[in-house]
Parts: structure tokens; C-alpha cells; sequence
């Protein structure tokens, strides 16, 4: 089985890391990963992507993943939900919005899963604020681990570590995973 | 066989949900062999594995975090090696030429337009059988450009340098330690090129096993420097001759070439014996030969990216084949003949142009068609310029096309 997953974000938010740490996490629970960021010459606060696929084989495709196929799309930032192209999604996709409230665009939508968390209340509980923007990355992948556990808590804990080392950053990185564990909700 | 089923079945006899398992599966792969890395720093790991004595490197985009890794690893005292901090490319190049010359292994990286600035020296390296290793992150060209494509190896695929395309991270590490080799054997003697596609390799994790240190040195010697410039006992290298003079050195290349295709899958086959993976082969196919009714032949990752394309058309009961030479220069001509002389159809899949004429892999095959009188129906198709993503899907529709056309 492989899992195909987009993280929509703006530069500086921390999706091109996050991609590595959801990549890791699923390298050190024994499956076959990869981490693509989609570049370009990146401003901050610019719309980017970056893909994670998470599977039991070695993966042979290097291309990014194919709209149709997407597990699930993690969105750091709410107004970016208008750039998901919702119609080619497959039924069951699942979306995971950082936002106070399900966004309207999504509040009728019944063949997608739809998830939200508030990353940006928990970032800024949690102190992880650069730069004047709040770093909802670890938040939103705690989220996603929630909702479909394709890997283990342990794992993403251990892949944050390894992205920021021992000390205070990862300590409340880490902290910023348990409260988006305990606040991530489904819509009904 | 490979590390891709040791790990697939260490995942599996340890299961998934028990917390002790999963520490102790987080253990087993916190063994230092396999990391998650880009292609970029495959690169670096393996150039710090075969222990170049002086690096150049000229650090401004478009190169890439090859160097920036291994400037690290030599400022923090892991690596025993010079490294110059050059001015421009063609600087770089000119460094390690001359360092090469006094008697050290050398390494440098570049990528596009930084290769054009190199241009020069790149043939001079390549005219004067200068062993350097360098790999290049394959980028498109003008206007300024940083996304994936092979035209920038492409335009120097007759300086006489080898050339290696990789499929993945995994064979970027393998082959550039294998370049080391290959560049110093005294019977090849010349530059080579590892490329690896931008982006599509060069920033994208994956996992990679590295091998020990110890492991790499039983491969890979000292360097044995064939001639070197001595005070003691002066000449000169690389100063204008006569015309008999020119054509002796390109008659010798073109025997080191010769004497590459050769020597290259013996190489393989020791780094295989000695580390693992690689195997000898010049092509590597991918897929059933013997039934397919299309092969498709394509460099780098789209090789491999043509080896899911396999297996997706067999779930639509087409059979396939990818031949993916990861040699390109030697060109494998009669390994190639070989296998295509087993297929009905074939489709050539560049990632760059001779503009004017087609590209230039399905240039050199259709030479070696014609000379073989190989009679198959062959098709080309130019894909991924600048940057373009090409999936498995695409390149399946590109099959299905061939056949209806036949």
C-alpha cells in the first residue's frame, strides 16, 4: 500500500520541513518513503506544495502525486483550501485544515473526509512563533496522525527530535503534536 | 537481494502496533546503514566515503547542496581534504585540474548554467584525461532556469567524459563512488559525470543505505596518480602541439573509451561483491523481455519513474519493458542491440533536444538501428523539458498510443 499526501502551505510555514519529518516518521516505522518539495524561486508567504508518499514497497515513481490519487492534503493556512482542485479528488479523500472553524467551501462537502485543528492557537500556546509567523507544521502533521494513524505518534516525536535536536525548539514542537491530538475534530 | 527487502521484512516481522516494538524497530533502523537523504546529499556522503584529497567549488546557485554539505563536512574536520572555495565554475574546474595534475583524487559539482561557465575546462578535462568526479544536478538552460531537464549533460556529451544517469538516490551514492574508480583505473583514465535530475533527486529525501567506511576503502585504493606534474623531472601537460600530436591524444581517447566499456561492468561487479546493489549491468530492464510488445528506453528517473509504468499497464494486460541505460557514454551500442533485437516496438523517451534534429538518445539509437538493420517500429517522444512533470501515467498514455499506431 502506498499513501499519497499533499502539504499545502505559504513559504516560511514550515510545510517543506514538515514533508521531511512526516517522510521520516514514516522511514523509521520500517516503510519506504519520499519527501518531494515542489520549488520554485519561493517568497515568503508564496503558495507551495510538498509530497510525502508512505509506502510498503520501494517507491518507483519520482513525479508528484497525481490529484486523483492523494490520501489526504494537509492545509496550513485556510484561504489556501481554494487551491485544491476538490472536484478531481477521489471520495474519502482527507482534507486537514488549520483553521478556527470548518472553512465554507467545505461546510456542504459530502464525499470528502474533512478535518480541522487550530494550529495557529496551539503555535502560539506553544511558543512556536519565527519571524512573526506562527509554525503550524508539527501541529498539523499531530493532526494527521490523529486522523489516520498511518504513523506511529512515537515515530513523528522521534523525526522532530531528529529535525531540531534536544533542547526547547523540539520540546514544544512536540508539545504543539499532544494538543493537536487532543483538539483535532472531524466534521460530522 | 537489494536493502529494499531486508527492511520491508524487518518492518514486517516486528508488526506495527506494540509501543515495544516500536522501539525497537526505531533501533534496528537508527543502524547508521540506511538514511533518509536528498539526492544532493547521497552525493556528498559518497564523495566524503572515497576520500577526496582537494575539492573546488564555486557555492552560488545553480549549485546546489552538494557542496554546501561537504563544506561542512571538511570545516567541521570529518574529511581530510583541501578545499578551495573558488570564484566562478571555470575557476573550480581549472582547481582541480591543476590539483589532479600535482597527484590528489579530485571532486567538484555543478549544475546548468554553472556547467556552461565550466564549458572550457570541462573539455579541457575531458581532451587531457583529467580523472576528476563531479557530479551534475541536471537542470535546464537559458533564460536562467533551475528546473529539471538533461540538456545541460546533454551539450557536453562529446567532451569526453563517461556518463552516468541515476535512477534514484540510492544509485547516486553507488555510482559516484563507482566514478572514483572507473575515472582512476589506469586503463580509462578520464572525467566522469555522475548526472542526477534536479529537484526530482537532488531535493528529494529518500532512503539510501550507506555503506561503511571500511567497506569503501577495501573498494576504493589510494589515489595512484598515472603521471604527475615533479620539479624533479619536469614536462609539460596540455601545451599547444602539432597536429600529429592532437590527433595521437584523440586516437587514445577514443581506446579509453573503449577500454571504459569494458572495464565499467567489471567495476560494477566488484563495488557489487564488495558493497552490495549495484549489479554490472550497462542497461538495466526492467520488466519481461522475452513478451513485451513495447520497450521503452528513457535516462535517469524517468527510468525508473517508466518501471511503475510497467507494472500499471499489466494491470491493463499490456506488457512492457524499460531498458534504462545508466551508462551513457561509453554509449552500451552493443548491449542495446541486443535487447532491442527482442522487442517489436520502441519508444525513446528524452529529456532534452539536439534542437534542429530529435533528442539526442533516440538520435544514437536510431544510428545503431540502422547499422544493426534491426527492424522494429520505433517511436521517440521528447518529455520533462524545463521542468515538466512526467508521471508513470504519462508515459503510459505515450505506450498506448504506439500501439494503436502500429
Amino acid at each position: 500500500m502506498m499513501t499519497e499526501i499533499r502539504i499545502v502551505s505559504r513559504g516560511g510555514q514550515g510545510g517543506v520541513t514538515g514533508a521531511k519529518m512526516l517522510a521520516y516518521a514514516g522511514h523509521l516505522d520500517g516503510k519506504f518513503v519520499q519527501a518531494i518539495p515542489k520549488y520554485g524561486a519561493e517568497r515568503k508567504g508564496a503558495p507551495i506544495f510538498a509530497d510525502v508518499r508512505i509506502s510498503d514497497e520501494h517507491v518507483k515513481t519520482h513525479a508528484p502525486v497525481i490529484t486523483e490519487n492523494t490520501h489526504s492534503w494537509i492545509v496550513l493556512e485556510p484561504s489556501l483550501v481554494q487551491t485544491i482542485p476538490l472536484k478531481k479528488l477521489s471520495p474519502g479523500t482527507l482534507i486537514i485544515v488549520n483553521s478556527q472553524a470548518f472553512p465554507e467551501s467545505l461546510k456542504s462537502d459530502e464525499k470528502l473526509k474533512i478535518g480541522k485543528v487550530d494550529a495557529v492557537k496551539i503555535a502560539r500556546e506553544c511558543g512556536l512563533i519565527k519571524s512573526g509567523t506562527e509554525m503550524v507544521s508539527t501541529t498539523m502533521l499531530g493532526a494527521w496522525v490523529k486522523a489516520t494513524s498511518l504513523v506511529s505518534l512515537d515515530s513523528l516525536k522521534e523525526a522532530v527530535k531528529h529535525q531540531f535536536g534536544e533542547g526547547a525548539l523540539t520540546d514544544a514542537n512536540i508539545r504543539s503534536i499532544e494538543l493537536a491530538f487532543s483538539q483535532f475534530e472531524f466534521k460530522e | 537481494m537489494c536493502s529494499c527487502l531486508s527492511r520491508k521484512e524487518k518492518a514486517e516481522s516486528l508488526g506495527n502496533d506494540s509501543r515495544i516494538e516500536v522501539k525497537e524497530m526505531v533501533q534496528s533502523l537508527e543502524n547508521p546503514q540506511t538514511k533518509l537523504m536528498t539526492g544532493a546529499e547521497a552525493v556528498a556522503t559518497a564523495a566524503k566515503l572515497s576520500r577526496p584529497q582537494v575539492i573546488a567549488a564555486y557555492p552560488i546557485t545553480p549549485q546546489t547542496k552538494i557542496v554546501e554539505t561537504l563544506s561542512g563536512m571538511v570545516a567541521r574536520g570529518e574529511m581530510d581534504t583541501e578545499y578551495i572555495n573558488v570564484e566562478s565554475e571555470h575557476s573550480a574546474m581549472g582547481a582541480v585540474i591543476g590539483a589532479s595534475l600535482a597527484g590528489t583524487r579530485t571532486f567538484t559539482a555543478t549544475s546548468s548554467h554553472g556547467l556552461l561557465y565550466m564549458g572550457e575546462l570541462v573539455w579541457w578535462a575531458g581532451m587531457t584525461r583529467i580523472p576528476v568526479v563531479m557530479p551534475v544536478v541536471n537542470r535546464s538552460l537559458n533564460p536562467w532556469n533551475i528546473w529539471p531537464d538533461h540538456q545541460d549533460a546533454m551539450t557536453f556529451r562529446d567532451a569526453g567524459w563517461i556518463q552516468f544517469y541515476a535512477k534514484n538516490n540510492q544509485e547516486v551514492l553507488d555510482l559516484t563512488i563507482c566514478a572514483f574508480k572507473i575515472a582512476e583505473h589506469h586503463k580509462i583514465w578520464m572525467p566522469v559525470m555522475v548526472c542526477l535530475d534536479g529537484f526530482i533527486l537532488s531535493h528529494t529525501s529518500a532512503q539510501v543505505e550507506v555503506p561503511s567506511q571500511k567497506k569503501v576503502d577495501n573498494f576504493l585504493p589510494p589515489f595512484e596518480p598515472l603521471a604527475m606534474l615533479d620539479p624533479d623531472n619536469p614536462f609539460a601537460h596540455g601545451s599547444l602541439t602539432d597536429s600529429e600530436g592532437i590527433w595521437e591524444q584523440r586516437m587514445s581517447l577514443i581506446d579509453g573509451f573503449n577500454n571504459a566499456h569494458v572495464l565499467i561492468p567489471q567495476i560494477f561487479t566488484e563495488y557489487t561483491e564488495k558493497i552490495g546493489r549495484l549489479g554490472n549491468y550497462l542497461i538495466e530492464v526492467t520488466g519481461d523481455i522475452e513478451h513485451a510488445e513495447c520497450a521503452v528506453i528513457a535516462l535517469g528517473t524517468l527510468g525508473e519513474e517508466a518501471e511503475q509504468t510497467v507494472e500499471y499497464l499489466l494491470e491493463k494486460n499490456i506488457k512492457a519493458v524499460v531498458l534504462r541505460p545508466r551508462v551513457f557514454r561509453p554509449f552500451p551500442k552493443k548491449e542495446l542491440i541486443v535487447l532491442i533485437n527482442k522487442v517489436p516496438r520502441l519508444l525513446v523517451i528524452d529529456r532534452a533536444v539536439s534542437f534542429g534534429n530529435a533528442g539526442q538518445l533516440a538520435i544514437e539509437i536510431q544510428a545503431e538501428l540502422f547499422a544493426h538493420k534491426v527492424e522494429v517500429k520505433f517511436h521517440q517522444k521528447i518529455m520533462g523539458l524545463g521542468g515538466m512533470d512526467v508521471n508513470y501515467v504519462d508515459i503510459a498514455t505515450e505506450i498506448e498510443r504506439v500501439l494503436k499506431e502500429d
